[in-house]
């Protein structure tokens, strides 16, 4: 690479909605050019590490920078020649994200503060001296670089000179270059590079366009309308600056002096927890260890001990124990915010009742267990150590904590607060553009009408960019537009935009802790949430800087564990131990193995259904298989959790591609199941470390891999060779890795014994399972009148509410659950708790009249309630209640009732029928108690339609017709395209398959509610569907509720 | 008091269908823009579970194939001015209740043997067949609008003097009472106006009030509401074209400037305040935009109309570029009525210079014709990637209505140039003299989007004589132009 040019202004889409192109496109384009260096300086930091780590394995210096905006609108450049450099960047970003963090500016006064290892360049035409000299205030302009000198010293401060053919370009670039000669200041050529390739000029003037929420006619002023800001060769660039060669030469010398590596000179180290005195992190992990082993194991044997002794001696040896008691130092912030809200008593040992749970490696760790950051105690599980805590471990392990939905919010403010909001921040996520965020954006951008943009975005069914003219061609309505030159346009564009990022949002959860001020490694700003923080690298990057994320996870299951086992408490008197339930409970394995596991955590959805019938586990482990087998890097693999049925389950025989296989896929059945095992192959395969190996298993899950995965082959075939493997196999073995998400091998077992835990709840304990499934909603799979039906069958019928006897939420009423009052429509918690401490204060209430005059409701709070069924124990007829609902004036804020005569000449009105009160309860409830929509319909449909029921009992292949309601669609992104809806009718549920051809023909009918559908039975390993040949809506006029859709 | 009602369902598609035969048996949508949603202003008959006022997204989502077609209200007032007309010559006082709806005072004038079927006939004939009206009368509006409503197309329904009876088996959803009364009507059982006739009038005054005594009233057929004739006065609609498309708001409001203007000089304007103001622009894309404005106190002239909605449209992005324009004035009243303002709004011109400047542009067109005048530059876009979209030219006072009233200035001159390297190394002018030239600057403009996308490369060249001169090369049509840039 001889290049005499470097670029050291450029933009990628991380510059969100200025930049047009991916870093991997700009990094490609640079080696194109023979180029040995590329500066990255976008408007923040977001992608300066996968900057760094993609410059580091095409071969080209990374230079890390930003161009950061003044409050008064001009721009500067700033690039880091050391460390301390990058710092003082990192945190100049911070303070401009101070205050308004979507559009961030800097004050200038804070420029001089952090000049050290900063080389400042003076910006493109928005820049501070070229917009002044643009204005004709020449003098301000020299006084201004004067003071850049007098901050960052006269050898870091450039004069930048761009060339864009944009009008003013020659003038500027004069009086420029005469300020710096006169003032001694050096000169610097820069492109001001938007997108690598020419053609991208369109894509970013509608980015620009789309950033303004405008379209391109009402910002042309603001556009870079010469098309010249992309990456130009060395030849160009010395052409179009033949009059100054310094400027280019200069380059070379500004990437000789930024030696900065953002990969290898990140001072990041963990927080060290609070110890009492007199200890140190292990001694006081050991006596927390021991103090709950007594509590927990009441005779303490020797395989407690030996297993505590054994642990410890590991996490000393890798210095750990500060790291498990940070853990532990979270979970106990969670304690104190539990016993703040009641739901705990703070008086209780943390382990008798965990606020949250491990769901990654500390599932195997008795320590874990004991200082509370798991629930599962690995001796009843018998789960190994070697797996999570190796002899040899390189990096810390990844430990994830689950928290209930209550409690998680909290948790993180409080985190910010513990520890300080420069040293706790949350990882950032990177939002990427995606079929409908393209259509809506680029649409924006060319001043399509937002009606149609909208409409094309409901209609397209692919995901693929690239194929938006052929969705456009199926749609009627914009098959003749797709060479109307603006959808021309769209559609060119829209290819282009795929997977690009967007903007900055919040991870989930994950926390990272740092001993030092993390606006020194990465700035951070305000989250949309208030009392949050959030940085501008995403969990990748985060990974890549080798920072420990605490992920802070919200898991409603825990709210729902929680809450069955408190009323269990209050009813039998029992509690319940969760950690010391029968593990291997075959009424809990037949429950799964019939398919009756809806409202379960991770066993509800219908592929899980089917694969509990499949699989029929008998052990824990057959369900940690089971729950690892339905992700989408198992599914991606071709026939690979058929192939796992058939060996597992019923002893096909099988062999390995290579016998280099075995040590990952034997404990699989040669199947790759979960994450380790995909390191475990490539290392096994290629000789390559684990650490490598992962680093390859996550490029495969990157965006935009395409150039990088065609390395990974290189290096996986170079090394596999080595090991003697010929190419064929190979390939074949490296086709099998796929970047789709599938579970880590612990967290298979910690969330398999979560889902047991449920499943034994709901076996056991159904009606208050269902109790609490209802208060925590929503959660899974299912809308609630599924769940009702569910109930039905495991006997735990469902009430209306009632104003004399509901609680604000679900309650047991003898064995069945007492609808609550919030859960009627436009009732609300408050209302439900002013009518309940209505009730407590002064007794039940005799009639509608009075409970209109004693509890002052909004008109249509009452209506709703009516219509639940609320007043069917004190008045029978709805409709009377209805009338009586708004006779009575209502005072208004707090006025005094005043009780006005009014004519109570009630007229005889015929109550609702049973089908107009269905219709009012699935309106003001999503539910209907006492029925099923079907057993109204059913009457209406011909004899040979059948329920469900009676199509399971049917033979493989016979023609059938069924009728149902529609409970849930999934269209998986596999080989067969075969999309899948379960309907459900009074007497059970069960599974459509519609092949793509039926699917094409009858998408439309699909977003109906009821469906009657023809087809043919279809059997295979214990699971029952209806191949569909036809599908016909049928009409109803009920308010059905919302069904989970298209996941 | 004895009514008649001409009655046409669907009035709006109806006329839509008419001049789209083709979409007979189509679903179609028929709406308008109102603010920032699109709504459903009528459909047709093959669309059902729509109410008018939905927003069109939401229908869009039941019926994903529906044809959307934008309401024409310029062409429907043309229909209905005509039917209002002829419906005057039967009777002097009518009531144009709704679209489609029209009451006829039917009293003193059909006293005469054999006279009513006649003038029903004339009724009906006031409609175009192609609308299918009907006829009811009855003794008060609402019974002669259910009667037009169950009789069938082309014909009439007569009732007699007491309709209780005949209005019993009909919905209560014809009543004019608020939707949601209608809607607790249904929900308490009492579906038609047969079961609300049945009610105590106390319990329906107790439980819904005046609406509750009103319905009731209707549903036994006493309508004693007397006919409110329409004090009709055609709109008034002025339209331009811009020169070309912008998307400045600067250039629209000088524009609508202009049209107001010609509005009120108009002599049938004289001492005429209007009540609605009704905008639409013509976009690039076959696109337009809407805007309906009623204004509290009625406008007299062309400053105050300006600066009333002036405020209203300051904020408005508009999707496109509006290629033309047209304003519509409705809803008319005399002077009276509309209270002098106490505070004077300091950005209304000056009254008298105004009448000064009107003055000297009225001598302007007496001596040197209609076509000269005085004008001033407006600022469209002053910052435009483009010079010739940066300002236009408007004259100052009334223009005749023929001439074309907006100009751009700083229009590209075509320029024959001698070129070396692709680049200009001399230019002719008038065709006779050469002048060779030195390359000062250069920058490229790509408009790539618009709907003639420009692409042209601006050349500043130093002529022999040390003068400069802006070129610019075309490089869609391949000629070169002179431009001030």
């Amino acid at each position: 690479m001889t290049s005499s040019y470097v670029d050291l202004h450029s933009h990628s889409f991380y510059s969100f909605g200025e930049g047009a192109s991916h870093i991997h496109e700009l990094l490609e384009r640079t080696l194109e050019l023979e180029r040995h260096a590329m500066a990255l300086t976008d408007y923040n930091l977001c992608g300066a590490l996968e900057f760094t780590r993609l410059a580091h394995s095409a071969g080209v210096q990374p230079i890390i920078g930003g161009e950061i905006i003044l409050t008064d609108n001009s721009h500067i450049v700033l690039v880091a020649k050391t460390s301390k450099g990058y710092s003082n960047i990192s945190r100049l970003f911070n303070l401009a994200n101070r205050g308004n963090s979507q559009t961030p500016r800097l004050d200038p006064k804070y420029l001089p503060l952090h000049t050290e290892g900063v080389l400042i360049l003076t910006g493109c035409n928005r820049g501070q001296i070229p917009t002044l000299i643009s204005k004709g205030r020449s003098e301000e302009a020299r006084k201004t670089l004067r003071n850049y000198m007098d901050w960052f010293g006269s050898d870091s401060v450039y004069v930048e000179l761009n060339r864009n053919f944009m009008h003013g370009d020659s003038q500027r670039n004069r009086e420029l270059f005469r300020i710096a000669r006169d003032m001694g200041v050096s000169v610097v050529a820069t492109n001001n590079v938007h997108y690598h390739h020419p053609e991208r000029h369109m894509l970013q003037n509608v980015l620009v366009a789309a950033k303004n929420n405008t379209s391109l006619d009402n910002i042309a002023h603001l556009l870079k309308t010469s098309g010249e800001f992309y990456m130009k060769s060395t030849a160009q660039m010395e052409r179009l600056f033949r009059s100054c060669p310094e400027a280019i030469s200069n380059t070379l010398r500004i990437a000789e002096n930024c030696s900065f590596d953002l990969s290898s000179h990140l001072n990041y180290q963990l927080p060290s927890p609070d110890v009492p005195d007199g200890y140190t992190p292990i001694s006081y992990l050991r006596q927390l260890c021991y103090e709950a082993a007594q509590r927990r194991y009441p005779t303490m044997n020797n395989k407690v001990i030996a297993r505590i002794q054994e642990e410890l001696r590991l996490i000393e040896k890798h210095n750990m124990a500060g790291f498990m008691l940070l853990y532990r130092e979270i979970v106990l912030l969670a304690q104190n915010i539990m016993a703040e809200i009641g739901m705990s008593n703070p008086e209780e040992p943390l382990e008798w009742l965990l606020p949250g749970r491990g769901r990654g490696s500390s599932v195997a760790m008795l320590t874990g267990y004991l200082i509370g950051i798991s629930h599962v105690d690995p001796l009843v599980y018998n789960l190994t150590l070697e797996r999570f805590l190796p002899e040899d471990l390189h990096t810390l392990p990844d430990i994830d904590l689950d928290f209930p939905r209550a409690l998680r919010g909290q948790l993180i403010e409080r985190i910010h607060n513990h520890f300080g909001s420069e040293f706790a921040v949350l990882t950032g996520m990177i939002k990427t553009y995606r079929m409908k965020g393209i259509i809506a954006d680029i649409g924006q951008g060319l001043g399509l009408p937002k009606e149609d943009l909208h409409s094309l975005s409901k209609k397209v069914r692919s995901h693929d960019p690239t194929k938006l003219r052929e969705e456009m061609l199926s749609i009627a309505k914009f098959r003749h537009r797709v060479d109307a030159p603006d959808w021309r346009n769209l559609i060119n564009l829209a290819a282009q935009l795929m997977d690009a990022p967007k903007g900055l949002g919040q991870h989930v959860g994950g926390m990272i802790l740092s001993s030092s001020p993390i606006p020194d490694i990465v700035p951070s700003r305000n989250s949309s949430i208030p009392g949050r923080y959030i940085m501008d690298w995403d969990k990748d990057s985060v990974a890549n800087a080798g920072f420990a994320k605490i992920d802070i996870l919200s898991l409603p299951i825990l709210d729902q564990l929680h809450d069955i086992i408190t009323l269990i408490e209050k009813n039998t008197g029992k509690r319940i131990d969760l950690t010391r339930i029968n593990p291997a409970d075959p009424k809990v394995y037949d429950m799964i193995n019939q398919g009756k596991s809806k409202g379960v955590f991770l066993l509800q959805s219908p592929a899980q259904l089917k694969m509990g019938q499949r699989l029929m586990s008998r052990t824990l482990k057959d369900l940690v298989y089971q729950v690892a087998l339905i992700r989408p890097g198992v599914g991606g693999q071709r026939n690979a959790v058929s192939e796992f049925v058939r060996r597992y389950r019923h002893g096909s025989s099988w062999g390995y591609d290579h016998p280099l296989e075995q040590r990952a896929l034997s404990r699989s059945c040669g199947i790759i199941i979960w994450q380790e095992q995909v390191v475990q192959l490539i290392s096994d395969m290629s000789g390559i470390s684990s650490a490598e190996a992962d680093d390859m298993r996550r490029t495969f899950a990157s965006r935009n891999n395409q150039h990088l995965i065609a390395r990974c082959w290189d290096r996986f075939r170079k090394g596999a060779s080595d090991n003697g493997v010929d190419v064929a196999t190979a390939q074949k073995i490296f086709s099998k890795i796929n970047g789709k998400y599938m579970f880590p091998e612990s967290h298979s077992y910690a969330f398999a014994i979560s889902a047991y835990q449920a499943a034994y709840l709901k076996c056991h304990y159904p009606v208050e399972f269902f109790v609490t499934l209802m208060n925590n909603q929503p959660m899974g799979f299912y809308p609630l009148e599924t769940l009702k039906q569910d109930a039905r069958r495991f006997a735990v019928p469902f009430r209306n509410p009632c104003i004399n006897s509901s609680e604000v939420r679900c309650t047991i009423e003898g064995d069945s659950v007492l609808i609550g009052l919030e859960f009627v429509k436009d009732v609300g918690h408050e209302s439900s708790r002013t009518i309940v401490k209505e009730r407590i204060d002064f007794g039940p209430y005799r009639s509608v009249d009075d409970f209109v005059q004693r509890v002052n409701l909004k008109p249509r709070c009452v209506e709703s309630l009516v219509m639940a069924g609320a007043f069917d124990r004190i008045t029978q007829n709805r409709r009377l209640a209805l009338w009586k609902s708004r006779l009575y004036p209502r005072p208004t804020n707090d006025q005094r009732y005043l009780p006005l005569y009014v004519d109570d000449n009630i007229p005889i009105l015929k109550d609702f029928t049973q089908y107009q009160k269905m219709l009012g309860e699935y309106r003001t409830m999503s539910i209907y108690p006492s029925g099923h929509i079907m057993e109204f319909v059913r009457p209406s449909l011909a004899k040979h339609v059948v329920t469900t029921e009676e199509a399971c009992g049917l033979d493989d292949r016979a023609k059938v017709v069924v009728a149902g309601w529609t409970i849930s669609r999934q269209h998986p992104r596999g080989e067969t395209n075969i999309a899948f809806v379960t309907i459900e009718d009074e007497t059970s549920d069960i599974q459509l398959a519609i092949r793509p051809n039926i699917l094409q023909r009858y998408r439309h009918q699909l977003n109906k509610f009821l469906l009657l559908a023809h087809g043919e039975i279809s059997r295979w390993d214990g699971t029952t569907s209806i191949v569909v040949s036809e599908l016909h809506p049928i009409p109803a006029d009920a308010h059905i509720p919302l069904l989970h859709d298209w996941n | 008091m004895r009514v008649g009602c001409l009655l046409i369902t669907h009035l709006l598609m109806k006329l839509e269908l008419n001049r789209y035969p083709n979409l007979m048996r189509e679903s179609v949508i028929l709406y308008e823009d109102s603010g920032r949603n699109a709504v459903v202003v009528d459909y047709s008959k093959n669309i059902r579970d729509v109410t008018l006022g939905m927003p069109v997204r939401a229908v869009l989502q039941r019926y994903p194939d529906a044809t959307l077609i934008r309401a024409n209200p310029g062409q429907y007032s043309r229909v209905l001015t005509r039917m209002t007309d002829l419906l005057n010559q039967i009777s002097p006082n009518i009531e144009r209740n709704s679209l489609g709806c029209t009451y006829i005072d039917l009293d003193g004038i059909n006293h005469i043997p054999n006279n009513e079927a006649k003038i029903i006939a004339r009724i009906l004939d006031a409609a175009p067949e192609y609308l299918y009206p009907r006829v009811g009368v009855a003794e008060g509006k609402f019974p002669s609008y259910v009667a037009a409503l169950s009789t069938q197309t082309g014909r009439a329904t007569l009732i007699p003097q007491k309709p209780s009876h005949f209005l019993r088996s009909f919905s209560v959803d014809l009543l004019p009472v608020p939707s949601q009364t209608k809607v607790s009507f249904h929900k308490l059982g009492m579906h038609t106006l047969g079961e609300l006739a049945d009610q105590s009038p106390g319990a329906m005054r107790a439980r819904f009030g005046l609406d509750g005594i009103l319905a009731r009233n209707l549903a036994l057929g006493i309508d004693s509401s007397p006919l409110i004739a329409d004090k009709f006065m055609k709109p008034v609609t002025e339209y331009v074209s811009l020169p070309f498309p912008s998307a400045s708001s600067e250039g629209f409001l000088i524009a609508l400037q202009t049209l107001f203007k010609r509005a009120y000089s108009r002599t049938s304007m004289k001492n005429r305040y209007a009540h609605r103001i009704s905008i639409k622009f013509g976009m690039a894309n076959d696109l337009s935009w809407f805007r309906n404005i009623t204004v509290k106190d009625p406008v007299g002239s062309a400053e105050s109309a300006f600066h009333t909605i002036r405020n209203i449209l300051d904020n408005v992005k508009l999707p496109s570029p509006i290629v033309d324009m047209t304003l519509t004035l409705s809803g008319f009243t005399k002077q009276q009525g509309v209270q002098a303002k106490i505070f004077r709004d300091d950005r209304e011109p000056k009254e008298e210079r105004w009448n000064t400047l009107n003055n000297l542009n009225h001598q302007i067109h007496i001596r040197l014709g209609r076509d000269q005048g005085l004008h001033h530059i407006a600022k469209v876009n002053p910052n435009h990637p483009l010079p010739e979209m940066r300002f236009i030219q408007v004259p100052l006072g009334f223009a005749d209505t023929n001439t074309e009233i907006v100009k751009p200035l700083n229009m590209p001159k075509s320029i024959n140039i001698r070129q070396r390297n692709g680049r200009p190394s001399a230019i002719y002018v008038h065709g006779k003299s050469t002048h060779n030239t030195a390359l000062e600057d250069t920058w490229k403009i790509n408009l790539w989007w618009m709907p003639y996308p420009v692409h042209r490369i601006y050349y500043v060249l130093r002529k022999d004589s040390g003068g400069l001169v802006t070129v610019f090369h075309d490089i869609v049509r391949g000629k070169w132009y002179r431009q001030n840039y």
